[in-house]
């Protein structure tokens, strides 16, 4: 019995897997360097295995395989990204439209590059790296001048229709 | 071919998963999936993380086969797998590891002095792991808390087995030390 086939063997007796034997048992009360490394071992012995639905799980493991996706980053799956994409899409939507609005008022205000006041309570729950992230998405373009956007007296009939639509949904 | 028998090794499952038997794959998935929930869980993966991660896990080895040598134990490619995508998941933050500090002195409740002397141990524990190379300590886990063999923990670690049986001796040594 030597001090290093005890230790070899405390991460499996720690785990249940096995038992001291009587021999190992009588080193382990004589021996203070052997007791101590008990000690050690035993307080990091492994936690219960979790609950997981391993037939499920295998059949969804098999069934990507079948499948012969790619692999992809796990971030890209996570909800928030959907999220920013669509809220970088609306974005569009509301730049098109803000560029679109010099008629109001007919004078010559600046259009400010603002964000259509959003109705994605998903944001709320982004932290302030994410919301960083999406801000970055929303980048505005440079406006051009109030001058070079057409008024809506300038409007086709088709873009006039297009233009509607637009602003009513 | 179907072989899906539980009784052959993991590297005749995966030998069978490369000839096209989908139950081989499926085999292999039932018998490394809970010891390596728990490992992600203890590296920080939620409850609610862990489905997406394993079947991460398992997709990424069954692809990337050509990444693991078959000398290598199956379980230890897993294990480096999932620690991979644990610390790109938790690169902002520098990694979690969650260490619980079992009760192992089998403290009477009754007895104050014993209490408080079970919980000096657990944070002098907690110390000394802080004070350990990541490689000793992520040898020493590896070893202690998900029972992995020094051949597991090389394939997972990309070391030597040689190298995890020292990493794990310099590891004990100094946790010991920490010991009243």
């Amino acid at each position: 019995m030597t001090d290093q086939h005890l230790s070899e063997r405390m991460p499996g007796v720690a785990a249940g897997e096995s038992a001291w034997s009587e021999l190992e048992a009588a080193h382990l009360e004589a021996c203070r360097e052997c007791a101590t490394e008990w000690r050690v071992v035993r307080r990091f012995a492994p936690v219960a295995e979790p609950a997981i639905d391993t037939e499920r799980l295998a059949a969804q493991v098999v069934s990507r395989l079948r499948q012969g996706g790619e692999v992809v980053s796990l971030e890209s799956r996570r909800p928030w990204r959907r999220v920013i994409w669509g809220l970088a899409a609306a974005a569009s939507v509301a730049l098109a439209v803000a560029v679109w609005r010099p008629w109001i008022g007919g004078t010559e205000v600046a259009v400010a590059p603002t964000r259509e006041p959003t109705m994605l309570p998903e944001l709320d729950a982004l932290f302030e790296a994410e919301l960083e992230v999406v801000l970055a998405t929303l980048e505005p373009k440079p406006v051009e001048p109030i001058g070079s956007v057409p008024r809506i007296g300038d409007l086709t009939d088709d873009e006039l229709e297009l233009l509607l639509q637009d602003v009513e949904g | 071919m179907t072989v899906a028998s539980d009784d052959l090794t993991d590297s005749q499952l995966v030998a069978a998963w490369r000839g096209g038997d989908e139950a081989a794959a499926a085999a292999l998935v039932r018998r490394h999936a809970k010891v390596l929930g728990r490992y992600l869980l203890s590296r920080g993966a939620t409850s609610s993380d862990l489905d997406d991660l394993l079947q991460e896990t398992f997709f990424r080895a069954f692809r990337g086969l050509d990444g693991w040598r078959e000398d290598a134990p199956f379980r230890g490619w897993l294990f480096r797998i999932a620690a991979n995508l644990v610390r790109d998941r938790f690169r902002r933050g520098g990694g979690r590891v969650f260490l619980e500090i079992a009760d192992g002195d089998q403290v009477d409740e009754a007895d104050p002095a014993a209490e408080l002397e079970a919980d000096e141990v657990a944070e002098r524990l907690r110390e000394g792991m802080v004070t350990l190379s990541p490689m000793q300590r992520e040898v020493f886990l590896l070893r202690v808390e998900q029972g992995l063999d020094y051949q597991e923990i090389a394939a997972a670690l990309e070391t030597t087995a040689g190298a995890a049986r020292v990493h794990y001796h310099h590891a004990v040594k100094r946790l010991k030390e920490r010991l009243p």
